[in-house]
């Protein structure tokens, strides 16, 4: 209880930061901003699945990808507010269809099965971009701070889902299922149905962020926005915060993307690759767990000496 | 980005011409298939490897120092990877960045033809290998990266524990 009171009032003054950010940061913090947050979004989709279930997706680039090329195609039809959802809903069907053969391979064997269906969608879609003769694709450029409250309002409803996922009837079949899939359905969980759903859910908001990652760059081409290393990023970034804490993966995510934002300085630009991995590789060494379990760990009371 | 080519005479058998360093570059492979096979098969090591696989506590139990037996395989994947490479250079350009596509189709492999089975992994290299070559054939060199996964992923959903896979 005494945590919730004092997280409202965090809430509430974060959004008040972030709404006035567009009136008062530079354009490059608003960028920033917008990246953090199109990954804080892919992050907690992957965890909405992935963190529930024990299922270790390596295709978010796939849902990611589908939602940027959804912006790409629909953009002289349809305003901004109605392709991202769209978009969500396209990347959740594909999951839909995918996911019922996928899911019946657990274990290592899903995470790479996922990982070569994401890059048998970009063949696919790189095939249909050179049959159009181009590289990529130019849209028009969208208002960056129409597209900073989007991505607000969806990274704060996906954060909301998870949670609510989490309290719900749900998210405890989906941990049923992370802890024994056999035992959880002989207790009368419909498995299939629950990874299917969460895998779904998963799927739409990835393509939210994707989409809105391509209103943002105004630009879309096979080999960027279905890049395996997004979904190696999402998984390193969520596994890094720990999925056992609501934001866990949320401050994997900014902690990771800051500090690449930083290397990427002016200072660094030459060591920038060696300087990431070697913070990377330090920063798992000291947190193995993930750094969600160090903060319960110090939070923990100390457990009362039995004799 | 540098690219060599050394051992690159050409050899004609009967109608058909191959460059000399292709060839090695298989005899090695196979080489090392058995010698891996052999290894983990008739030696002592090898026993050890197969026993910490099956029942770490177990192997421990009757003596195997298990951490050890660890850093073995650890050291001699690199070995064979670092091999792999040198044979790679024979015929590709190398640069910094070569060992994505190599790294996934090798993880690819491993999957289709089941983990821990070393007849399994030639079989998936051979399947896949082929697959490839013959799909591009058949149809068109741009389908490549489709034909490849496409594969992949129909021959997991078949086989979700990979072609060798025990019972």
């Amino acid at each position: 209880m005494h945590e919730k009171r004092l997280l409202l009032p965090f809430i509430v003054i974060l959004a008040i930061v972030l709404g006035i950010a567009p009136l008062i940061a530079s354009a490059y913090l608003l960028h920033l901003l917008i990246t953090i947050m199109a990954f804080v979004t892919l992050v907690e989709s992957w965890n909405i699945f992935s963190g529930n279930t024990g299922y270790i997706l390596l295709g978010s680039a796939a849902f990611y990808g589908i939602g940027g090329y959804a912006t790409a195609t629909l953009w002289p039809i349809l305003p901004i507010y109605v392709i991202i959802v769209v978009a969500g809903i396209v990347s959740a069907v594909v999951a839909f269809a995918v996911g019922y053969p996928c899911l019946r391979v657990r274990g290592p064997y899903f995470s790479i099965l996922t990982f070569g269906l994401s890059q048998a969608i970009m063949a696919v879609v790189d095939f249909w971009q050179a049959r159009l003769g181009s590289r990529g694709i130019m849209i028009k450029a969208y208002d960056t701070s129409i597209v900073y409250y989007l991505i607000m309002i969806v990274t704060s409803t996906t954060l909301l889902t998870t949670y609510l996922i989490r309290k719900s009837r749900f998210g405890v079949g989906l941990v049923a299922i992370k802890d024994d899939e056999d035992a959880a359905q002989a207790c009368g969980v419909n498995t299939t149905l629950y990874k299917i759903t969460a895998f779904a859910i998963c799927a739409f908001y990835s393509g939210m962020a994707g989409a809105l990652t391509v209103a943002r760059l105004s630009y879309v081409d096979p080999s960027s926005i279905f890049n395996p290393m997004v979904s190696f990023q999402t998984a390193i970034m969520a596994i890094f915060g720990g999925t056992n804490l609501l934001l866990g993966p949320t401050i994997g995510a900014i902690l990771l993307t800051s500090v690449q934002e930083i290397l990427f300085g002016p200072t660094y630009v030459y060591y920038y690759s060696i300087m990431l991995a070697v913070i990377v590789i330090a920063l798992v060494m000291f947190f193995p767990y993930g750094i969600s379990e160090s903060i319960l760990q110090l939070t923990r009371k100390p457990r009362p000496q039995t004799n | 980005m540098r690219g060599y080519s050394y051992l690159s005479s050409v050899v004609t058998f009967f109608d058909i011409t191959i460059l000399f360093n292709q060839i090695l570059s298989v005899i090695i492979g196979l080489g090392i298939i058995v010698s891996v096979h052999y290894l983990l098969r008739r030696t002592w090591i090898g026993r050890g490897i197969r026993l910490v696989i099956q029942d770490r506590m177990a192997a421990e139990l009757v003596g195997v120092n298990a951490d050890r037996v660890n850093l073995y395989c650890f050291v001699l994947g690199f070995i064979l990877a670092g091999v792999s490479g040198t044979l790679l250079s024979f015929t590709a350009v190398m640069t910094p960045f070569i060992g994505l596509p190599y790294t996934l189709i090798g993880l690819i492999v491993i999957i289709i033809g089941g983990i821990g089975s070393v007849a399994g992994t030639l079989i998936g290299a051979v399947t896949l290998g082929l697959a490839e070559t013959v799909g591009v054939y058949l149809t068109s060199p741009s389908l490549r990266t489709i034909i490849l996964y496409l594969v992949f992923i129909i021959l997991v959903l078949i086989r979700p524990k990979g072609i060798m896979a025990r019972k």
